[in-house]
């Protein structure tokens, strides 16, 4: 609460732009086919909710984006504990990793497409692979990144590699492995957006292209202010797990 | 034999047996590929029930030895034999104390966590008998009511202590400590110091005690080992014979104690005024 009340001075200032944007709109200063008064998107957005066109739009998206993301999770962390604990699967997998992710996963969809169609797998697949590279960069970097006293001191102890993989590597990998998830999640929102304006009928990001197409101009800044909301809710949710998960840390609160 | 008994450790639970035996222990290192030798066939004996502390100058290997015994390291040539089986690798019923508690620690795990953190892998406890079981040992460290508190929100000492319980509650044979008070405060070095004593006079445990301060091996120990510099090994062996229990006032200034602290210290420090020798 504190915090929200100190940032008073940026919401200030939003709402200083939507009160240009409205008057700049309605006194014709800006064009106001392009960029119509934010009274009337808001309006076009309200009635999109309550009217399901705004579910129909996003539900198709959350599953892709959340397939995607989901997929890369359950691929990146093993297989980054596997790479951070055994130098060989390292040495084996890092060269490899470093040239594949410079490229942008958005340059893998005409690709995708040839191999998986236009339908979803194709979708979720190209979100996976814009989602693995944080996650499992994050999650053996975290994990070489383990002070040895805390490896030797479960060697003392005399736990079992598992043990000592779920009790100690793990959990004193988890604040990176959740960086890793953090970035991986604004990337499947992103890909999954410019996904479906590619190719396909369905979801948020075909919602936005086809009102421009056919000049709902207010429609597709509805689809756009959906985005940045459901952006902002999903960052919000993940911060909470996350203070959560590692509330154990000195600085959380 | 009687008049000897409170001169000797051992001697607490009877006859001396031996509970750790290091023979011909030979250790080398590469330093940007060229050998450097550590010890060079160390010999000795530990006696069960003993407190005996290892001094000597920087870089004599205090800790590498006590890396070896423990386990968590393996020597060049030599063996060291634990209740006369020999290590290869971390035995059970030995345990090593880091001098990096706040590293050693699971910061992610409350206090009482922390402390069971080894009972499973060391011992057939049932849930209720673990619970029961931590709350002794974190009595036994003055942390009752300290629980259910993470390691961030408490003290360095008192999270030297979590680690002290936590390997405590395992009910080890052996002890290895590895300079655990270097990087606390005086005073708190001091109330762990008599923590510790307390602790050694009310259970059967060895503890082979690592540091670089000449007071606190001849305060706490019945034996000090004084190694030489790289590779020499043992320099100094001697048995102190302060009278227990020992106090922080008393002891400190018992003639006893400063004499055998002098000659320590003497010999520990001309060997650090003396330069390097090459490749150290």
């Amino acid at each position: 609460m504190r915090a929200a009340l100190s940032r008073w001075p940026g919401y200030l200032l939003v709402i200083l732009l939507l009160v240009a944007w409205e008057i700049g709109s309605a006194q014709e200063w800006i064009d106001p086919v392009s960029l119509p008064r934010v009274s009337r998107i808001f309006a076009t957005w309200w009635q999109a909710v309550v009217g399901g066109a705004m579910a129909k739009a996003l539900a198709p998206s959350l599953f892709r984006i959340f397939s995607g993301f989901g997929l890369a999770v359950l691929v990146g962390v093993p297989l980054g504990l596997l790479m951070g604990t055994i130098n060989f699967c390292y040495r084996l997998l890092e060269p490899l990793t470093e040239f594949v992710r410079p490229i942008p996963s958005s340059a893998y969809i005409p690709v995708a497409i040839l191999f998986l169609g236009i339908g979803d797998e194709m979708k979720v697949f190209v979100i996976f692979a814009a989602c693995i590279f944080p996650v499992l960069l994050n999650t053996y970097g975290g994990v070489r990144a383990i002070d040895p006293v805390l490896i030797d001191t479960g060697r003392t102890f005399g736990v079992s590699r598992l043990t000592a993989l779920l009790q100690i590597v793990l959990p004193a990998s988890l604040p990176s492995v959740l960086t890793g998830m953090r970035i991986s999640l604004g990337l499947a929102l992103i890909v999954a957006v410019v996904a479906e304006m590619i190719s396909g009928n369905s979801g948020i990001g075909y919602f936005i292209l086809n009102n421009q197409r056919i000049f709902r101009v207010p429609e597709m800044f509805a689809g756009i202010f959906t985005l940045g909301l459901l952006g902002f809710l999903l960052n919000l949710i993940f911060l909470r797990a996350e203070s959560y998960l590692l509330r154990w840390r000195a600085d959380a609160e | 034999m009687l008049a000897g008994q409170d001169h000797h450790a051992a001697t607490r639970f009877g006859t001396p047996s031996p509970v750790i035996q290091i023979r011909g222990l030979t250790k080398q290192f590469s330093v940007r590929n060229r050998p450097v030798s550590i010890f060079n066939s160390l010999d000795c004996t530990i006696d069960r029930g003993s407190f005996v502390s290892v001094i000597g100058p920087s870089g004599c290997g205090k800790s590498t030895l006590l890396r070896l015994v423990s386990g968590l390291e393996r020597p060049s040539g030599g063996s060291i034999l634990f209740n006369g089986q020999a290590v290869s690798g971390p035995p059970h019923g030995m345990i090593y104390v880091f001098q990096q508690y706040a590293k050693s620690i699971f910061p992610w795990r409350t206090v009482i966590q922390n402390i069971a953190f080894g009972l499973k892998a060391n011992t057939h406890l049932t849930r209720s008998e673990t619970r029961e079981r931590c709350r002794e040992y974190l009595h036994l460290v003055g942390l009752d009511g300290y629980a259910d508190h993470y390691p961030a929100q408490i003290s360095g000492g008192m999270q030297q202590r979590v680690a002290i319980a936590r390997a405590l509650v395992c009910e080890p044979d052996v002890l290895l400590m590895d300079e655990p008070f270097s990087a606390v405060d005086a005073m708190t070095r001091a109330l762990l110091q008599d923590l510790l004593l307390r602790i050694w006079t009310t259970i059967p445990v060895t503890i082979l005690f690592v540091t670089h301060d000449v007071d606190e091996a001849v305060f706490l120990s019945e034996r000090v080992i004084s190694l030489g510099r790289a590779p020499s090994g043992i320099s100094d062996d001697i048995a102190i014979g302060l009278p227990a229990p020992r106090d922080q006032i008393a002891t400190r200034a018992d003639e006893r104690f400063i004499a055998l602290r002098q000659r320590l210290f003497a010999s520990i420090f001309q060997q650090e005024q003396q330069p390097a020798p090459e490749g150290s």
